[in-house]
């Protein structure tokens, strides 16, 4: 079996109003309105030793980046290095500019 | 993560022989996937849908070289090229059917569950087998070393993931599973 090196980056992405549904109760027999809304979402987690987490979830039409990184490993220069650079591939691949593109 | 890499080499920050080396070798990835669809019909159609428990495999997939395009060329010192000459965005959209492709082949191998069945127990066993160890010793085990090992090295002895993605799969799927439990 071959060895692995565990990767230091992951990737969570999710477009979670259709995990956790906005508006309570959610049963599509109630009459009345909403009585409940679901304002935000936070993602909270603990990364592992060595890792650099980054996270994109969407809920509302709003895409929300989060990073976790284990602080005796990465220097915070290069944690928002990381960050720019994933929120610009984004603004640039997936942003209203790139929609002409997908084809 | 090509953008960030390149960067680190104009910074001067990746010598010329481990940047060579990089610029040719395919970018393998993988992600944890969710076995319960394919295990026993019975049990998830009984609650094992909803069971507290980990049931995931990985999926692996690689794609080719890292899309540097005409900034293969570039030298340290110059200045990091834009997304687009790097990667244009159709071949982006390209790239992710890619894996999308070798996802599904992946998941579709009637084979699936018996290649978990022969690579997840040694991950299992490697992780159990340093929690035993630190709770015994109570620290790292010992001879371990924290050298700095060139592409070249991590190379040589296995698969070197560029990353590792997570994914919530197809949440839409969800969606309905929830109106009905909740």
């Amino acid at each position: 079996m071959p060895t692995f090196f565990l990767p230091l980056f992951e990737f969570l992405s999710a477009q979670l109003d259709f995990l956790l549904p906005r508006k309570y109760p959610i049963a599509e027999k109630v009459a009345d309105a909403p009585t409940i809304s679901l304002v935000s979402i936070t993602t909270m987690l603990c990364c592992r030793p060595t890792e650099l987490y980054l996270g994109a979830s969407t809920s509302a039409q709003i895409l929300e980046l989060v990073v976790h990184w284990d602080n005796n490993v990465f220097d915070e220069a290069l944690i928002t290095e990381w960050l720019d650079e994933v929120k610009n591939a984004i603004d640039y691949y997936l942003g209203e500019d790139s929609v002409q593109t997908k084809l | 993560m090509t953008r960030l890499l390149l960067r680190r080499y104009l910074r001067g920050e990746i010598s010329e022989e481990d940047w060579e080396f990089r610029k040719r070798e395919p970018m393998a990835s993988a992600g944890p996937m969710n076995l319960r669809p394919f295990q026993d019909k019975a049990w998830l159609d009984a609650g094992g849908a909803k069971h507290v428990c980990v049931s995931i495999g990985f999926f692996y997939f690689a794609l080719p070289t890292m899309p540097l395009g005409t900034a293969s060329s570039l030298q340290p010192g110059a200045d990091v090229p834009p997304f687009e000459a790097l990667l244009s965005r159709k071949r982006f959209w390209l790239r992710s059917r890619l894996i999308r492709t070798q996802a599904d082949k992946f998941i579709r191998n009637p084979l699936l569950v018996e290649l978990g069945s022969i690579m997840l127990p040694g991950r299992v066993e490697r992780a159990r087998s340093v929690a035993l160890q630190w709770r015994k010793e109570k620290g790292a085990p010992a001879g371990l070393t924290d050298t700095v090992l060139s592409p070249m090295e991590q190379a040589s002895a296995g698969v070197v993931f560029c990353n590792g993605g997570s994914s919530l799969g197809n949440v839409r799927l969800h969606a309905n599973f929830l109106s009905t439990s909740l």
